[in-house]
């Protein structure tokens, strides 16, 4: 008895999310998959050939090399001395206002966050710089905390985000529109956040008070110091706006410039190979994922089944936005238990194809996963963020915590209904750039 | 529990470990490089109106070695990425269990991809495939693969060695594998990382300062 492709696909899919339950390797169980899912229906011979041709074929790849340079900006970003002098110019040019030390922390941790790549990194370095200057001032110790910790997730939408180039890998998308797409959502989020701690220090003044006091020299004086993190987004997101550059060129010179600052901050020939290391590693990681997961998304495409479920989808009698909306819960609940990158490329194969049948724009598409994946990072029962903030300050509950970041998972909703309403706001420096 | 293997285990462990170290330099050594050529093709290209000849080409195929040489390290350092949340909380015997399978899987499939990726190979160099503008061979590259995964494949049995050693004796310290963290333990590796360089950057400031003082 052969099956038909179609069970051969929801069979195969049933056994990849077995797989990843059970804890085998995301890209060891999409490969197993993918690779006997071809032998099912094309026969051992034709199926293993084209498990081998993947590996190489889907790597070896231009677009894909932005990656190494991404994660090394974000690995050299630590020795670039730039979270304190973040810190220290988003607190004179912002502290006057309403919980002004805590909006100046969304700000000097998204900059951080977004050029370090990685927000448990953002979070435990300014949760020891921001928060004992918060808690000093009288702020409400889990307003401090709660915006340390969502703070650092707007990192994969200001370039460079490594995260919206796997989204670009995956979906066949320009990686330099995504790249630009981002920026905007990007401040549109950390204006979302400041609107809700002026509300919330607006209602309840003894949650954050102005801090005043600083002379305009003073607030000139604090803007070198923010100099790497404006140079790093600026030469990705004119290079992606302006086509000067293709992202991987824009990425080396991103680096460089990073290195060259991290180097006249003393960094040392150990800290170098360091990062050089840990970018190595990573890079093999994500490359190793993508290839496993290709090997899958070619089975799929001999199942037909992303087509098939395109086809069901668009045949059902209802209203796109609400496909839409419970395409948000899934990837909100799986976010909260699975990795970014690792959702991204398991999921995608079979939702982006319904998500271009309904009409959607695949760039703003991708804009409201990474945000979407940025709300389950915050969220429990994992929130890994949540543990770094109180590994650093053990004094602050883990609840505590988690109840301070619900304003901001609360923004964060607010951020998505706009950028679901009106996608402008992710399209319009494109269109205007035509 | 010297004479069940754990020396040899532990002999074959160190010695594969310098090997997979050895790639990841060369991995890294790759990217660094690749930094440079990027940085070199933006100022040509707008001071000196040329570009590298070939550039394309040679950064996918340089590209294998940054995509490849770093997997089996990645793997001896679990850094690869999984769902790990069910594995959290269960007895030892269990644990090892679960990884011996999770290892075992990845086995299987590394076992084809080195006959088939070696196929791929053996393809390429019969019928001297080549890149479409400068017609670079890619037979280096795709032989690159099979070695990566033949080294991979001996990291699995390693580490499978090392999972059955424990199943059968849970408690025994483990050897050629990495070891589940909790949330807890995760959250203060991250901090020791960043803060860990945070204060080495504070240290440096300061001495710098002392320095400029004295």
């Amino acid at each position: 008895m052969s099956l038909d492709p179609l069970t051969v696909g929801i069979v195969g899919c049933g056994l990849l999310i077995l797989l990843c339950v059970l804890g085998v390797r995301i890209a060891f169980s999409a490969a197993i998959v993918g690779a006997f899912g071809l032998v099912a229906i094309t026969g051992w011979g034709p199926g293993l050939k084209t498990a081998g041709i993947v590996p190489h074929a889907s790597v070896v790849n231009y677009t894909l090399s932005v990656l190494p340079m991404f994660i090394l900006i974000g690995y050299l970003a630590y020795y670039a001395g730039i979270t304190q002098a973040a810190f220290e110019a988003a607190r004179r040019w912002l502290g006057w206002l309403p919980g002004g030390l805590a909006i100046a922390t969304v700000y000097a941790v998204a900059g951080f966050s977004a050029v370090s790549g990685a927000n448990t990194a953002a979070a435990a370095v300014f949760a020891k710089v921001a928060i004992p200057e918060m808690l000093k001032a009288g702020y409400n110790k889990r307003l401090a905390a709660g915006v340390v910790a969502a703070g650092a997730t707007l990192d994969s939408l200001i370039p460079p985000s490594a995260l919206l180039v796997v989204y670009g890998i995956i979906t066949e998308q320009s990686v330099g529109k995504l790249l630009v797409a981002g920026f905007a959502p990007g401040l549109f989020s950390a204006l979302v956040y400041t609107a809700i701690i002026l509300i919330m220090c607006w209602r309840n003044p003894a949650y954050g008070k102005p801090i005043r006091g600083y002379t305009w020299p003073q607030r000139v004086s604090s803007l070198p110091g923010t100099f790497p993190i404006v140079l790093v987004i600026a030469i990705i997101f004119c290079s992606m706006l302006w086509g000067w550059a293709t992202p991987t060129e824009a990425g080396a010179l991103g680096a460089a410039c990073v290195l060259v600052i991290a180097l006249a901050n003393r960094m040392k020939w150990p800290e170098l190979r360091g990062a050089l290391l840990e970018t190595a590693k990573l890079t093999a990681v994500i490359f190793t994922v993508v290839w496993g997961v290709l090997i899958f998304v070619r089975f799929l495409g001999f199942a037909g089944l992303p087509e098939q479920l395109a086809t069901w989808v668009t045949g059902l009698k209802v209203a796109p936005i609400w496909i839409l909306l419970a395409i948000y819960v899934v990837y909100l609940i799986l976010g909260t238990i699975l990795e970014g990158v690792g959702m991204f490329l398991l999921t995608l194969p079979v939702v982006f194809p319904v998500i271009e049948a309904l009409g959607y724009d695949p760039i703003w598409f991708g804009i409201i996963l990474v945000k979407l994946n940025g709300i389950a990072t915050l969220s429990p029962p994992v929130g890994l963020v949540v543990f770094v903030v109180n590994g650093v300050r053990p004094d602050i509950s883990v609840s505590d915590i988690f109840r301070g970041i619900w304003p901001f998972i609360f923004a964060d909703i607010i951020t998505i209904a706009c950028l679901t309403a009106w996608p402008e706001i992710v399209t319009f420096i494109l269109d205007q750039a035509g | 529990m010297m004479g069940d293997g754990s020396a040899a285990l532990a002999a074959a462990h160190r010695y594969w470990s310098r090997l997979e170290d050895g790639m990841n330099l060369i991995a890294a050594a790759a990217i660094f490089v690749l930094m440079f050529i990027g940085v070199f093709q933006i100022v040509g290209r707008t001071a000196f109106d040329t570009a590298i000849y070939g550039y394309i080409d040679y950064m996918e195929q340089a590209s294998a070695l940054f995509a490849f040489l770093g997997i089996a390290y990645a793997q001896r350092t679990g850094a690869h990425i999984r769902m790990d949340l069910l594995l959290r909380g269960v007895s030892k015997r269990f644990l090892w269990a679960m990884e011996l399978f999770a290892v075992l899987v990845a086995l299987v499939i590394v076992t084809v991809l080195v006959e088939t990726t070696f196929e791929n190979f053996l393809r390429a160099y019969q019928l001297g495939d080549s890149t479409i503008d400068i017609k670079l061979k890619t037979w280096p590259t795709k032989l690159l693969v099979p070695f990566v995964l033949a080294v991979l494949w001996l990291r699995l049995v390693l580490q499978a060695a090392d999972y059955a050693r424990l199943v059968a004796h849970p408690e025994a310290p483990p050897i050629a594998v990495p070891v589940i963290e909790t949330i807890e333990v995760q959250a203060r590796h991250e901090i020791e990382e960043a803060l860990g360089r945070e204060e080495n950057r504070g240290r440096e400031e300061n001495r710098g300062r002392e320095e400029k003082r004295s």
